[in-house]
Order: structure tokens, then C-alpha cells, then sequence
């Protein structure tokens, strides 16, 4: 089901119903970005969160869906990244009941090899773990993923092959070991 | 399409958050206060259009009250100009009575 631009015009009119409708509808890509980047539900649903209530805010400068979508990747993104520069000075781990979660959450697949990705993903340097999540998760080309960062397109493109020959390599060195 | 690219598309597919997210996402606006939704709804009121037009009109009152003034200002300028022309010509006319009278005394001795 896509979403219209009347129902943005609509929400942005004060129907708290169309806004409902907004975040239903866009709630698994904005959480997910956040899940993948932070691997901790609890973050994920939090960042989810305030990025929603930023939109409510920002409501009145949003023209089109495809701007939605758009707004809503760039302002987790930065949101992410804030985030993590914020947990480099507040070391914290990954709760037990979150790592839980995370096990569970991943159905199809292998799911020990998904899993094993997930964390190497999530060991990432930030702009490199934001551009394989934005590369995976939503599809989105490297010029795009440019526009969503503010990056030049080149850097995308270094840093994702970089990610992923990082990740080749550590996944392969893991296999060997567990061999 | 490589092997790695198919298991990270799978590994990093989108998930659910919980089902309460948007019921906690409304709460959330809700506790934040009635002025943000006062504020949203303004905003809404006010179209980026509407927006544009205003500023527009804004900036052409501003305008339009800065040439006021400016106007005003030089006709100020002006008046005061005009009246130091008479004050001028006045004090010239007086020179120039004071000299015939001087002249004539002298002329008659």
C-alpha cells in the first residue's frame, strides 16, 4: 500500500489519524535503519521514536511522499550517527535481553551466518555501517546513499567496497576458525 | 548480484518494531504538550505557498514603510534647506540696506 500526498497534506492539516497512518507506514524502514546500525532494539525503537517526532514537527515542509521518504532515511541516518558519537563517550554494552531479541528477530536465511553478518555489520566504522545498512536494507544506489549523507558519490562507492571486502574477509577468517 | 550482497540483503532486511510503536510514537506527541500541537497545526494552516506569499508581502511593507520614511526624511531635509535659503536672503537684504545707508553717509560728507 503506498502512501499519497494528500495524506501528507492531511496530517500536516492536524489529522492525527493521517499522521498515524504516516508512521505506520514508514515505521519498519526508520526502526530498521536504527536496529541494523545500533544493533539494540530498545536504542532502535527510541531513535524510532524522536525521528517521528521530528517529522511531526517538520509536517509543514514536506512536499511529496518520495520527500518523506527521503527526509525520514537522512534524519535517522544523522540521528544514528549522533547516537554513536554519543556512545563513544558512554561506553555501554548490548543487554542480554537485547541480544536475545536480536537472535529471534532473524527467521529467514541461515540464521547463524545472518547473524554472524549482523554483528560484523555492526563492527563497522559508523559511515561505512550506515552505508551497507542504507546499500542492503533499502535497496538504495550509491548515489543515493550520497544524497542521504551529504557525501560525495565516490566516497560511497570507496567506502562500500571497503565495508565490503572488510566483511568478506572477516566472515571468511570466522568460517575458518569455526572449521 | 554476489553471494556476500545476497546474505546482507537477507541478514538486513526491514523488521517490525513492536506493536504498541505507533500508539507510543502518538503518546509520545501527546505528552510533548498542546502547544506543539498548536504549533503543528499553524503550521499546517500556513502552506509553504502562503508562507512564500507573506514573507513576500512582508518584505514589500518593509519596503514600502522604509521608503516612507526615507521620503519624509528628505522632505525634511528640504524645508530646512529652503528655510536657511530665506534666512539667507533676508540676512542679505539687511547687508544690503545696512551698506546703502552706510554709502549714502558717506557719499553726503
Amino acid at each position: 500500500v503506498t502512501l499519497s500526498d494528500d495524506k501528507i497534506k492531511e496530517a500536516a492539516r492536524g489529522s492525527e489519524r493521517a499522521f498515524a497512518d504516516i508512521v505506520d507506514h514508514h515505521k519498519a524502514m526508520v526502526f530498521s535503519i536504527a536496529f541494523h546500525f545500533l544493533q539494540n532494539r530498545s536504542w532502535a525503537e527510541e531513535i524510532a521514536q524522536e525521528v517521528f517526532l521530528q517529522l511531526f514537527r517538520s509536517l509543514s515542509t514536506i512536499e511529496t511522499r518520495d520527500h518523506l521518504t527521503f527526509w525520514l532515511r537522512r534524519t535517522t541516518s544523522h540521528r544514528c550517527i549522533d547516537w554513536a558519537r554519543c556512545q563513544r563517550n558512554h561506553e555501554q554494552g548490548v543487554s542480554l535481553e537485547d541480544a536475545a531479541q536480536v537472535r529471534a528477530a532473524v527467521v529467514d536465511c541461515d540464521p547463524l551466518l545472518a547473524e554472524r553478518l549482523r554483528l560484523l555489520v555492526a563492527s563497522l566504522p559508523v559511515e561505512q555501517r550506515l552505508i551497507v545498512t542504507l546499500r542492503f536494507q533499502e535497496d538504495l544506489d550509491p548515489s543515493e546513499i550520497a544524497k542521504v549523507l551529504d557525501l560525495p558519490v565516490n566516497t560511497v562507492k570507496s567506502r562500500l567496497q571497503r565495508a565490503l571486502a572488510l566483511l568478506e574477509r572477516k566472515l571468511s577468517a570466522r568460517e575458518r576458525i569455526s572449521v | 548480484m554476489s553471494q556476500i550482497d545476497r546474505h546482507l540483503k537477507a541478514a538486513l532486511r526491514r523488521r517490525d518494531p513492536g506493536p504498541d510503536f505507533v500508539a507510543a510514537v502518538l503518546r509520545t506527541i501527546e505528552s510533548e504538550g498542546l502547544r506543539a500541537t498548536r504549533r503543528f497545526r499553524w503550521a499546517g494552516a500556513l502552506s509553504r505557498s502562503r508562507v512564500r506569499w507573506a514573507t513576500a508581502a512582508l518584505a514589500a511593507c518593509l519596503m514600502a514603510s522604509l521608503a516612507i520614511v526615507e521620503y519624509g526624511r528628505m522632505q525634511e531635509t528640504r524645508k530646512k534647506g529652503e528655510l536657511a535659503k530665506e534666512q539667507m536672503m533676508l540676512a542679505l537684504r539687511i547687508a544690503s540696506v545696512k551698506l546703502r545707508q552706510v554709502q549714502k553717509i558717506v557719499l553726503d560728507r
